[in-house]
């Protein structure tokens, strides 16, 4: 993942604001594409007492470090390589995602989980109805049938 | 050329048929979470382990084998007290406490049913593994993903054979292919 060169912005929320309304000041701030708020899970400050906001998104993470003594934000964006980027887009799944573009491919990602068992399943049915007596097909089924329990079994 | 294809098609789907069907079910479990009860039962047992056993963790670890704590280990910490250790495998999960003083292994077991063992082998990848049937899993994982291409590949020649089809069957590729791109370029350039 390649990292810009970080960049600094004045920042000073108002006074008594909770980590999480920094947090989402912060996100209204950037708008950084694709992006979510990040969850109260992720919310703490570190050692020094900063305040580290991660936004994730399938191109990279957006860094943003509130710094109360400085009163700034330290903001670096790290992008993926593209295996990176298509790993990430085949386990997109979550369809309430703010971003239009997350929520269309993980409605597509949907219809492709159901698309590949209904493939794997009718090829069975096509196979049964069409060529059920031919020799090499049955070993086929067979062998990988086998191979997939004895692992499975050997794994449990 | 029609033949051989076919029967390629024919003989790898059936082959990878139940890998397809573990992608497909721990995929839906992923997509839909709530459907499905992940909670592991948890027990705790306690081992104490023979003189002739090393200090070691891989020697620990091996020790424990005979109460079925068997998969890859991780998270290793050593001290003077003892040493820490996890061990894992698709559907079982130890996290593993010895004490160097009483010789006594603490051993935490999670244990998850058929569903999370699918979502686990459905990560597996690679065959750098300490146990071995893991990378068995990689190997045939790794050929089942090639075969899937292929079974792609080989399903849209069979399809471009029969005339009749050939419409509806463009405009559906030419859709899938449309929503598929687009959306990838739009987030990819987000």
């Amino acid at each position: 993942m390649e990292a810009d060169a970080p960049r600094y912005e004045r920042f000073t929320p108002p006074r008594g604001s909770t980590d999480r309304e920094i947090a989402d000041l912060v996100f209204d701030r950037f708008h950084f594409p694709l992006t979510d708020p990040v969850g109260d899970w992720a919310i703490h400050r570190d050692a020094a007492g900063n305040l580290p906001l991660e936004f994730w998104t399938v191109n990279g993470i957006h860094r943003v470090l509130y710094e109360p003594q400085q009163n700034r934000l330290r903001i670096q964006t790290s992008r993926s390589s593209l295996p990176f980027f298509l790993d990430d887009m085949h386990a997109v799944n979550d369809a309430s995602q703010r971003d239009w573009r997350m929520r269309a491919w993980a409605w597509y990602n949907h219809f492709a989980i159901w698309s590949l068992l209904a493939m794997a399943i009718s090829g069975i049915y096509l196979w049964l109805v069409s060529r059920p007596g031919y020799r090499i097909a049955q070993y086929s089924f067979a062998g990988g049938t086998a191979i997939f329990i004895l692992l499975y079994i050997a794994t449990r | 050329m029609y033949r051989l294809l076919r029967n390629t098609h024919l003989f790898l789907g059936l082959a990878a048929f139940l890998f397809l069907l573990m992608y497909g079910v721990s995929a839906v479990q992923m997509a839909h979470n709530h459907w499905f009860s992940m909670k592991p039962t948890v027990s705790e047992t306690r081992v104490t382990l023979a003189r002739n056993t090393s200090d070691d963790p891989r020697a620990i670890a091996r020790a424990l084998r005979s109460i079925g704590v068997r998969g890859d280990m991780g998270a290793v910490s050593v001290s003077d007290a003892g040493c820490k250790f996890e061990v894992a495998r698709p559907g079982a999960y130890y996290k593993v406490d010895y004490a160097r003083a009483t010789r006594e292994a603490k051993v935490r077991i999670q244990n998850t049913g058929f569903v999370a063992v699918l979502n686990r082998i459905h990560h597996l990848r690679g065959a750098w593994h300490d146990y071995a049937p893991l990378n068995a899993w990689g190997v045939m994982v790794g050929l089942v993903s090639a075969g899937l291409i292929l079974l792609g590949v080989t399903g849209i020649y069979l399809w471009f054979t029969i005339h009749s089809e050939r419409i509806i069957g463009v405009v559906l590729l030419a859709i899938n292919l449309g929503i598929c791109v687009t959306l990838l370029v739009l987030v990819r350039t987000a």
